[in-house]
């Protein structure tokens, strides 16, 4: 090193190569920490292309004064006429907030402003990091609210398929459907908490545009069309039950299956390949470009499509309650009422898209109510569909009554149970011959049994409750009592 | 000045400048605020000139070093290209100058009018897809749904 410093010292400054080739051998490579790296390659290649474009732009032709183009050190400013140019703060910094705004001022003799203190030519920088602290604090405590509502989403979702799973008292077609719509907003949950928490949060990842980030992108978005495809799916199983004539015992579930999980393949893979060629950033993280509307587009058609139907249930059914006040059509109400009510809980984070306001509070305050709507939508689901499910509390009553019993005293045995299921068959076979009674509409206010037809509402089979109120009674009396 | 110099370039030798605390560096979050304590007011403008040229003679070397084929591939230049700037950081903070300014400019003006004039704008900002793309791209899903509702509608209600 002392050789090294004599040389320099002994060869002077006028001829600088060999300075310069020593000086090259010891040059020091990029410094330090490695978020300073990345921002280090940012800034390089934000630089870079910037002098690029200094030279390639043509000239320009106005004659009046502005402020040549320059490169600032951090941003590339094109010529400009007297005035506040502006642009967004560059990413290169944790707490630069690429949100907020860069002015620089050409002033009106055609230089850049300079900076009273230093002469310094001056970009004002000091609104990317003004706010971050507190957008920081916001963001974070956003961030874990999202991992919060999607991990009690998770839970509460994977109970529901277990009860659902475990009653087989409660299986039907209508709860094959919940199934699958519970799947689908399991994956999505994971998928979401994978990509915030691994991808999002981690700089480095995303700079590398490491493969797997774009596939879970891909996959994340088609599990979150998936679930408002499923939703359709319980808005058409439910309008071909009750408003379609054409009756049947039980439905072809297959094309369901199509729609449910196939389809929101279709705006996902476009999305991808839309992406690739025409946005393709790194790791696919940034969300301001419309080709997400590829994604968006389809959910709004199904949100309105599965509305349509809803309401048309709606019609029908309120009109055959005014008729005839049916039991029955009582509990196709609730089955509707709770899958109309997850249309606008599920849609209004679309709806609220426009009108995100401007002031910061304000803008916290929406922030907020999108991420409960947009994070806890599992839960949400699962209260309705599971857990306020008249039928599903029936059942979990009647085995923690079991439980009791039997774990009180041996003289309760299985019988109970067995029963009940024997009961659920039996009345499935009744089901077909009895179907067309619904749109009978006979009076069925007397009918004591509440239980089994909350099971009709949820799509058991059609028409099972309509059958003589007798023998139907005494099964659920003899299931319940138990 | 003059006299300073050999000084100043060992001093980037010997800590590889890392350790200078004054030399304006691009990727300092601090560097574009005002409060910093440098004392610019003595920018001799000639010798960064003349260093600036150094700085370059090392990149150029390097460069030519280079197959030619690989001057617009960013992974094969950032590099060279680091050096060059942090060289050019150094020169300017060292010199009391403020950085960047003209004089740095020019520099990498004709560094890039002599390496890189043709490259693709490869770094370019993502500029949104066309209009018609978007519109058409959404608008053949959605065309798409009604079609296999209604198909799902008339499939399920079939007993065989």
């Amino acid at each position: 090193m002392m050789l090294l410093l004599l040389f320099t010292e002994d060869c002077g400054c006028d001829d600088g190569s060999p300075t310069m080739l020593s000086l090259s051998e010891v040059q020091p490579t990029v410094p330090v920490s490695s978020s300073l790296r990345v921002s280090r390659g940012q800034i390089l290649s934000a630089q870079f292309e910037c002098y690029l474009k200094i030279l390639n732009d043509p000239p320009r032709s106005e004659g009046d004064s502005y402020c040549n183009r320059t490169w600032d050190g951090w941003l590339c400013w094109s010529d400009s006429n007297p005035g506040t140019a502006m642009q967004l703060c560059p990413e290169y910094f944790q707490d630069f907030d690429p949100s907020e705004k860069v002015t620089k001022v050409c002033n009106t003799d055609g230089q850049w402003f300079r900076h009273p203190e230093s002469n310094r030519t001056w970009s004002n920088y000091t609104q990317c990091s003004a706010y971050t602290k507190d957008k920081l604090k916001l963001a974070f405590s956003l961030y874990y609210l999202a991992i919060v509502g999607h991990g009690l989403s998770v839970v509460s979702l994977l109970i529901s398929l277990g009860i659902f799973s475990y009653f087989k008292s409660l299986s039907c077609q209508r709860i094959s459907l919940h199934k699958n719509m519970f799947f689908s907003l399991i994956l999505n949950s994971v998928f979401t908490v994978i990509w915030l928490s691994a991808v999002v949060n981690d700089q480095h990842l995303v700079a590398s545009n490491w493969i797997g980030c774009k596939v879970l992108s891909i996959l994340t978005l088609y599990a979150f069309g998936s679930i408002y495809f499923w939703m359709l799916c319980e808005g058409i199983y439910l309008h071909t039950l009750i408003v379609v004539a054409v009756f049947v015992g039980e439905q072809h579930l297959g094309w369901y299956y199509v729609l449910g999980w196939g389809f929101p393949l279709v705006p996902a893979v476009t999305h991808a390949v839309a992406r690739w060629l025409f946005f393709d950033d790194k790791c696919w993280i940034r969300s301001d470009t419309h080709l997400l509307y590829i994604i968006h587009g389809p959910i709004y058609a199904a949100l309105l499509v599965n509305l349509f139907f809803l309401l048309n249930i709606m019609r029908v059914l309120i009109t055959k309650l005014k008729v005839t006040h049916s039991a029955e059509s009582n509990m196709y109400m609730k089955a509707v009422r709770g899958t109309l009510l997850l249309v606008p809980l599920l849609g209004v984070q679309f709806l609220l898209v426009p009108w995100r306001p401007e002031g910061r509070l304000a803008k916290a305050v929406y922030e907020f109510i999108m991420n409960i709507f947009s994070h806890f939508q599992g839960l949400q689901v699962a209260i309705i569909f599971c857990f306020c499910n008249g039928e599903v509390q029936a059942a979990l009553r009647r085995h923690w009554t079991q439980y009791r019993f039997r774990s009180k005293g041996p003289f309760v045995t299985n019988d109970s149970h067995s029963n009940y299921h024997s009961s659920v068959t039996e009345m499935s076979r009744v089901i077909v011959s009895q179907e067309p009674s619904l749109y009978n509409n006979e009076p069925q206010k007397a009918h004591p049994t509440k239980g089994p037809c909350d099971k009709q509402a949820n799509g058991q089979s059609n028409g099972q409750c309509s059958f003589n109120g007798q023998r139907h009674a005494l099964k659920s009396l003899e299931s319940t009592v138990i | 000045m003059t006299a300073q110099l050999p000084f100043l370039l060992s001093s980037l030798l010997l800590w590889g400048g890392t350790l200078q605390t004054n030399i304006t560096r691009e990727d300092d979050e601090t560097f574009q605020t005002q409060d910093q304590s440098h004392v610019f007011a003595l920018c001799n403008k000639t010798l960064l000139h003349q260093f600036s040229e150094y700085c370059q003679f090392d990149f150029k070397t390097e460069m030519h070093d280079t197959k030619e084929d690989l001057w617009c591939d960013w992974e094969q230049v950032i590099r060279p290209y680091n050096k060059l700037t942090l060289c050019m950081e150094y020169v300017t903070s060292e010199l009391n100058c403020f950085f960047p300014n003209h004089i740095v400019q020019e520099a990498f003006l004709q560094v890039h009018a002599l390496f890189f004039q043709h490259c693709p704008d490869q770094h370019e900002g993502f500029s949104d897809a066309p209009q018609y793309v978007m519109v058409t791209l959404t608008l053949v899903p959605v065309c798409l749904i009604p079609i296999l509702v209604s198909l799902v509608v008339w499939k399920s209600k079939v007993r065989d």
